[in-house]
């Protein structure tokens, strides 16, 4: 009799693999977001800077530890020695991301090249761990799958971006080729695909939904993939099928949501409207304008929005889980570890930080969201690092008295 | 017939409709109403338990030989879960609206967490590896 290779329920990682890619994440996105703010007040404020401090500081962390986390619980995919695999990731991913940054911001290339070597080092070598356990397990649900391909999605985006840093280099040709394939896959394939999968399990269970239907949960990879190549073409309206895809899974969530059996309507119950209207909004956008800067600014509030409802609740959760299973005489419930009042607050600053993206044509003034982005990532940066900090003060792993 | 699967499956979904009712009816204040609900969502969720821990769990342990296993970890968590229904009971006898809520979100995700596990790895492989109409009348007649 055959079973999965390292099988295994119980071997969810440490807490301090998944609290580490968060709280790094975290602090990179405010730190990231004082660097906005000098950068505008310098006028050295790039497009490259301002995406790469959210899509790589924020999300690539935020996600990749998630993944560290959700590969045993939805696939069964257990990587063995998680903490020392996570450490070369995080290093990886860390060093590259701090190079790639300041080669945009100093207009340096050879900064901008090594960052963009590491950073492509980090994600095949996170990429391929993840995928190397998951390719070995059979897909019975549509997360699970969804998760392949969006992993496969983050190589070939990382790769293309690698590409796309050599050919500013003069090295190689096709720089508008590449650096399209790299946003399109990595802002769609990797960040899009995986947040959809996840949808596909978390919403159903966390909000007591009706399934998405799984003929079409199953294959939304496939349409995906059609899409993105669809989308890779130059002509008009090229980004039509993928606009639809993406506003019809936008709709369909929302209408779940809508139509929840759950009535009680926790605060990550806004997170998750307030970040697929964003998704809505800029869906239009892509169709009549492309990856432009209005487009990009409004899918960054989609996903950013999600991620930080959802941060918000893992945390606590996982401090919850662990100290449960570690047998600590004093195990907080989840609203002991992050108040709600401080999720309250990061909810208003995102509905804030929403607002002033959108009225940016009208006012003008960028450095608006720019503070409001600041206020936001250093309460969510604080509530993380707070609760985190409660596992280990009550851990009997970190303290043996207890 | 249903797969182990579907049948285990849809039990969950039960219990999760049960129990967005008993949380629907604290949150209101209804505090009678909540309390039957709350027996039903109780009941349920503990002869599911009690399915897999009496019949599923010893036929896939014998049948594949793994005892100290995933099933091993169920039945931990099937004890963290018992233990904070037990916590909910008592909000809910002391009409505490905030302990039972904050200590139903707790629930809610344990749970969840746990469902994923069972739908997506155990059962497939029960399905897999047992008779499942076999298993799944044995478990009916509980």
């Amino acid at each position: 009799m055959s079973f999965p290779k390292g099988l295994s329920l119980s071997q969810a990682p440490p807490f301090i693999v998944v609290s580490g890619f968060f709280i790094t994440a975290c602090l990179l996105w405010f730190l990231g977001s004082l660097l906005e703010i000098y950068a505008l007040l310098t006028n050295r404020l790039s497009i490259p800077l301002l995406t790469h401090i959210t899509t790589v500081g924020f999300a690539l962390f935020t996600m990749f530890g998630a993944l560290f986390q959700m590969l045993p619980v939805v696939a069964g995919a257990v990587i063995q020695k998680p903490k020392q695999k996570a450490f070369i990731s995080w290093l990886l991913l860390l060093t590259g991301y701090l190079l790639l940054l300041f080669g945009f911001y100093l207009s340096s290339f050879s900064a901008l090249l090594a960052g963009a070597s590491l950073l492509f080092t980090g994600i095949a070598y996170t990429s391929l761990l993840m995928l190397n356990r998951l390719m070995r397990i059979k897909s019975y649900t549509p997360t699970s799958q969804g998760i392949k391909f969006a992993l496969l999605f983050v190589l070939i985006g990382g790769f293309s971006g690698f590409l796309t840093a050599l050919s500013y280099g003069g090295y190689i040709d096709n720089t508008e080729a590449f650096l399209k394939v790299h946003r399109l896959f990595m802002l769609f394939g990797w960040i899009f695909l995986l947040i959809t999968s996840v949808s596909f399990q978390v919403v159903e269970m966390f909000f007591v939904t009706r399934a998405y239907p799984r003929l079409y949960a199953m294959n939304f990879p496939y349409l995906l993939t059609f899409a993105l190549i669809f989308s890779l073409f130059e002509f008009k309206l090229s980004n039509l099928p993928l606009s639809m895809l993406v506003f019809f899974q936008a709709l369909i969530t929302l209408h779940r949501l809508f139509t929840r059996k759950r009535k009680i309507a926790d605060k990550s119950l806004y997170f998750w409207y307030l970040s697929h209207i964003h998704l809505l909004i800029a869906v239009i956008l892509l169709v009549f304008d492309g990856l432009s800067h209005r487009f990009l600014s409004v899918y960054f509030l989609f996903f950013s929005t999600l991620i930080t409802g959802m941060m918000l609740r893992i945390i606590p959760f996982l401090v919850w889980f662990h100290l449960s299973n570690e047998g600590s005489l004093k195990v907080p419930l989840m609203s002991e570890v992050i108040d709600q009042k401080l999720i309250n607050l990061c909810l208003l600053l995102s509905f804030a930080l929403s607002l002033s993206v959108y009225l940016l044509p009208i006012i003008g003034l960028a450095l608006i969201p720019a503070f409001m982005h600041s206020a936001l990532s250093f309460l969510l940066s604080y509530s993380v690092i707070r609760g985190s900090f409660l596992y280990f003060r009550l851990s009997p792993l970190y303290n043996p008295s207890k | 017939m249903f797969t182990i699967t579907e049948y285990l499956t849809e039990e969950h979904r039960e219990c999760d409709d049960l129990y967005a009712r008993v949380e629907e009816l604290v949150n209101s204040g209804s505090w009678e109403e909540a309390r039957k609900a709350f027996e039903a969502f109780k009941g349920e969720t503990l002869r599911h338990f009690q399915k897999e821990e009496e019949v599923l769990f010893p036929e896939f342990e014998g049948r594949t030989g793994i005892v100290m296993g995933p099933t091993q970890v169920m039945r931990m968590e099937h004890a963290q879960a018992r233990e904070l229904i037990q916590r909910m009971e008592q909000a809910l006898e002391k009409r505490d609206r905030k302990t039972f809520l904050s200590t139903g979100e707790t629930f809610m995700i344990l749970i969840q967490q746990h469902n994923m596990k069972e739908e997506q790895i155990l059962y497939p492989m029960c399905d897999q590896h047992l008779d499942a109409p076999e298993v799944v009348q044995k478990m009916e007649t509980l």
